[in-house]
């Protein structure tokens, strides 16, 4: 029961409970809709995929742009509280010891430190110079570019990688 | 009980302002986000009444969230990426209440059903006690739940540890460390006997007896140096194989034991590297790295000690190039680690997608990607390279550059020497001497930061050895356990919940119960919790809440031993071991007469395909079972199970992959084994269960109905959406053949 929607007959509302209503081309309204995005890590702002209750889709949206300004801050409200993941914009401590890094790290949502196990299989390179990072209790980090990162994060990184 | 983590003073406050005379607090619970996302604290009290949520950032108490209890029916939570939500129902409408990332998951699922039992009136039964997240001592988080802080254990315990295991061959190890102290010593006294012949000898040009002598000496002390070499290198080895083998046999023996929850969380590989690498490195490090660190850290110490008594004013000079070195070295390893990191890091990847190539080539040629692989491969080709000549490179321009600061000591040495002998004051035998130390003193220097690298990977190593063994194992032989020698066979479920993520519950407050030999098919969608709810019966994992019960007793009190034993289990994918076809029938009881096998084979349906094989029961198996078809397999495994006439009997999709004639063959031979042993069922074509007493159907973690066929068909349940879905695609099937 897919579609591509387009854009224009999609509505989006909040009903009392702060859950998400959706109403495609004028049709009935689906009530607790939830949003995600079909790839996360590549296309961020694109390919945005409205799932009903039961995880079935409800429709994808080619690119967050084309969605009128109300529903685009609806949609981008929901993603920031569905994708928890982090931004590391500063590294303050990073001490790796017998195979276990324990990280101090300042974000947009904060400063937070984390442990990570197993450097391995726990840091995923998305490009030479963009990772991730899953600490011991799966939350998520990101450095989406490491150059951009300070001289003393880039040395610790370094030093641990 | 009540879940209470203790709040901080300015929630308490808060607490304190809101909370009525006789109110009673029943949960508190910390969460790690603010309600805008950020870092932070915020707080989930449930009393007897109500339910609330307190922000901080100067947020007062009247602006908490409230949620009286009456009105909520259940809580729920919900994950998201790399945290989750608490949800209460209210009125019927879901109401997020808390977010909090995947660090709090675990408190967060036992305070949803703490709020679920309270709003439903019910007992509060949570777990009173939280794991403690930071280390007490030192405010780290830790890596594990287990409370263990390895930055604070580790250090000195581990190689308190590792030396712990020379306890059994405490001769051996004093003999050892005799030989290398006595080594070091003797590696000291050439020079001291070249200086006497250069001085009283060679110079002199007289005193021919004493060259003997001196001769003699040198040959005594190299004699001594090679013998007591071989003597400790021979007993190194047989000391750290000897205990390498001990911990490897301990590991491998604790891995079995372990429960199989442990074994969900570690892939295979990992734990293969860690009975191979792992033990291996300590086995380098206690082969090589100790003795070495201990002779040459002798060495240098006997060196500078000797030289110091010669002269000290030179000693001082040519011991200028050590920091430099020391330094030097440092920083070189640091670089080096990281690019021997690389390069091991592209070996791993081109072995692994070396490995997936050659292991798809089937769906390369079939989507005619050959040189989109032939590329893929020259890429990672390249990287290898490159990464090696990089490592390679700075290797070798270490060393160069290594030898040079080694050698300026001698340079210091013959200019300070010199001048020294020139003036008079010291000898030529004296100089020579000095710089015959130099070079055994700048020798192993190089390396000593390398030995701690060496160390730390071993310590390393074993560390993750030790977590392993430290594990609690099984509870093989619990003495308290009740004795069942012969299991009747009742099976109750009771309000049991479990996930294999505590914070994702699988199976919920599932109730139902199973008489002694009754045939039991269980029914869902895939993933609705059939196999886990066989996981229970046959403990492979204990439940969160509730209990399951066999003849009446806790399975948790039931002998393990004595459980398994009266448990046979067919898989859908069967496994087989490396072996021959009667082996693998024997393997649950290796003191069966062939005669047994042969039976269990027929019980099967088995038999016929088995001796029309060249070898017969003496068919090999072979790598993954290749050799014989997924059906065949199957009824060797349906043999093995038969074998130890169990009390209990689970198939697990044990007739999905097979084609109907061999399910039919199957069929035959379980309606002959089920008879009078409790046997659950799991199949998907629903024609599969016709010959069950009662059919279980699970949805969702769910109980949906439990009866015979016609009373599940009568009611509206998932049941008979099922059937009628099965009817119509094989009415499609026969259209269509």
């Amino acid at each position: 029961m897919s579609s591509q929607a387009d854009s224009q007959t999609l509505t989006l509302r909040r009903d009392k409970d702060g859950a998400l209503v959706l109403t495609l081309d004028g049709g009935n309204p689906v009530g607790n809709v939830r949003v995600v995005r079909a790839a996360p890590l590549s296309h961020p702002s694109r390919y945005i995929t409205f799932l009903d209750e039961k995880g079935r889709e409800l429709c994808t949206v080619d690119r967050l742009d084309d969605l009128p300004q109300a529903e685009r801050r609806l949609v981008e409200e929901e993603l920031t509280s569905y994708y928890l993941c982090s931004t590391i914009q500063r590294i303050n401590e990073l001490e790796s010891e017998f195979g276990i890094a324990y990280w101090d790290v300042e974000t947009p949502r904060g400063r937070r430190d984390f442990v990570v196990k197993d450097v391995q299989s726990s840091i995923t390179w998305l490009s030479p110079t963009r990772l991730l990072i899953v600490d011991v209790d799966g939350n998520r980090f990101e450095i989406p570019d490491l150059r951009a990162l300070d001289r003393r994060s880039q040395e610790l990184l370094e030093m641990t990688l | 009980m009540p879940m209470l983590e203790p709040l901080t003073s300015e929630f308490e406050k808060q607490w304190r302002s809101l909370a009525h005379p006789q109110e009673k607090l029943l949960i508190s619970a910390m969460a790690d986000l603010t309600a805008d996302g950020y870092f932070g604290q915020r707080w989930l009290l449930v009393s007897d009444r109500r339910v609330l949520v307190l922000d901080s950032n100067g947020a007062g108490p009247e602006e908490a969230i409230e949620v009286p209890l009456a009105e909520i029916s259940e809580a729920k939570t919900e994950s998201l990426v790399g945290g989750g939500r608490l949800t209460v129902q209210v009125n019927g409408h879901p109401r997020p209440l808390i977010t909090y990332t995947n660090s709090e998951g675990d408190k967060f699922a036992e305070v949803a059903a703490g709020i679920t039992q309270l709003a439903k009136g019910e007992e509060l039964k949570i777990a009173e006690e939280l794991p403690p997240m930071r280390c007490p001592k030192c405010g780290r988080r830790l890596p594990d739940r287990d409370g263990v802080c390895p930055a604070c254990v580790r250090k000195g315990a581990v190689l308190m540890r590792i030396t712990s295991y020379l306890g059994s061959y405490k001769w051996q190890a004093a003999i050892l460390a005799g030989l290398m102290f006595s080594r070091t010593l003797a590696q000291l006294i050439p020079p001291i006997l070249t200086k006497r012949m250069i001085d009283e000898v060679l110079t002199p040009r007289q005193n021919f007896s004493l060259l003997i002598w001196l001769v003699g000496g040198l040959a005594a002390v190299g004699l001594f140096t090679a013998a007591s070499e071989a003597a400790s290198g021979w007993l190194a080895a047989w000391l750290g194989a000897h205990i390498i083998a001990f911990i490897r046999a301990e590991l491998f023996r604790c891995l079995e034991r372990l429960s199989l929850r442990f074994h969900d969380r570690k892939e295979t590989g990992s734990l293969m590297s860690l009975v191979t690498r792992d033990t291996d490195r300590l086995h380098e490090f206690l082969v090589e790295g100790l003795p070495y660190l201990v002779t040459n850290g002798l060495m240098l110490f006997g060196i500078v000690g000797v030289l110091l008594s010669i002269n000290w004013r030179l000693t001082l000079f040519i011991l200028i190039p050590t920091p430099a070195l020391f330094i030097g070295g440092g920083l070189f390893w640091r670089r080096m680690r990281r690019l021997f990191h690389r390069w091991w890091q592209r070996w791993s990847i081109f072995s692994a997608e070396l490995n997936e190539s050659l292991s798809g080539i089937r769906v390369t040629k079939a989507f005619a990607q050959e040189q989109a692989e032939i590329e893929k491969f020259d890429r990672r080709n390249e990287e290898l390279l490159w990464a090696g000549v990089v490592a390679d490179r700075t290797w070798f321009s270490f060393f160069a550059t290594m030898n040079f600061f080694t050698s300026t000591g001698a340079l210091i040495a013959w200019l300070m020497g010199g001048r020294a002998i020139i003036a008079g004051q010291i000898t030529l035998g004296t100089l020579m001497a000095f710089i015959n130390y130099l070079w055994l003193f700048y020798g192993p220097l190089q390396w000593f930061n390398q030995v701690y690298n060496w160390m730390s990977r071993a310590f390393a190593g074993a560390e993750r050895i030790f977590a392993v063994l430290d594990t609690e194992p099984e509870p093989y032989s619990d003495p308290h356990a009740v004795h069942l020698p012969r299991i009747r066979g009742d099976v109750a479920f009771e309000d049991v919940t479990f996930g294999y993520d505590k914070s994702k519950p699988v199976l919920k407050d599932v109730n139902c119960s199973v008489k002694a030999g009754e045939l039991i098919g269980l029914v869902g969608k895939s993933g609705a919790g059939k196999t886990t709810f066989i996981n229970l019966v046959c403990r492979f994992y204990d439940v969160g809440r509730g209990r399951v019960t066999i003849d009446g007793h806790d399975i948790r009190d039931i002998r393990l031993e004595d459980l398994r034993n009266q448990i046979g289990i067919v898989l859908q994918e069967p496994f087989l071991f490396n072996g021959t076809v009667a082996e693998n029938i024997r393997y649950g009881k290796p003191e069966a007469a062939f005669a047994e096998v042969i039976a269990a084979a027929r019980a099967a349906n088995a038999h016929e395909f088995i001796v029309a094989k060249p070898n017969g029961y003496d068919t090999r198996v072979g790598e993954r079972g290749t050799k014989l078809s997924v059906g065949e397999k199957q009824r060797i495994s349906i043999a093995r199970a038969i074998l130890r006439d169990p009390r209990m009997l689970i198939l697990d999709e044990a007739t999905s992959s097979v084609d109907t004639e061999t399910e039919t063959a199957i069929q035959e031979a379980l309606a002959r084994l089920v008879k009078g042993r409790t046997t659950f069922v799991i199949a998907h074509r629903l024609s599969t269960l016709r010959n069950a007493d009662r059919l279980l159907v699970i949805d969702d973690g769910h109980i949906a109905g439990m009866g015979t066929h016609e009373e599940l068909m009568a009611g509206e349940g998932p049941y008979r959406r099922l059937v009628e879905l099965q009817q119509s695609l094989s009415r499609m099937k026969a259209m269509g053949g």
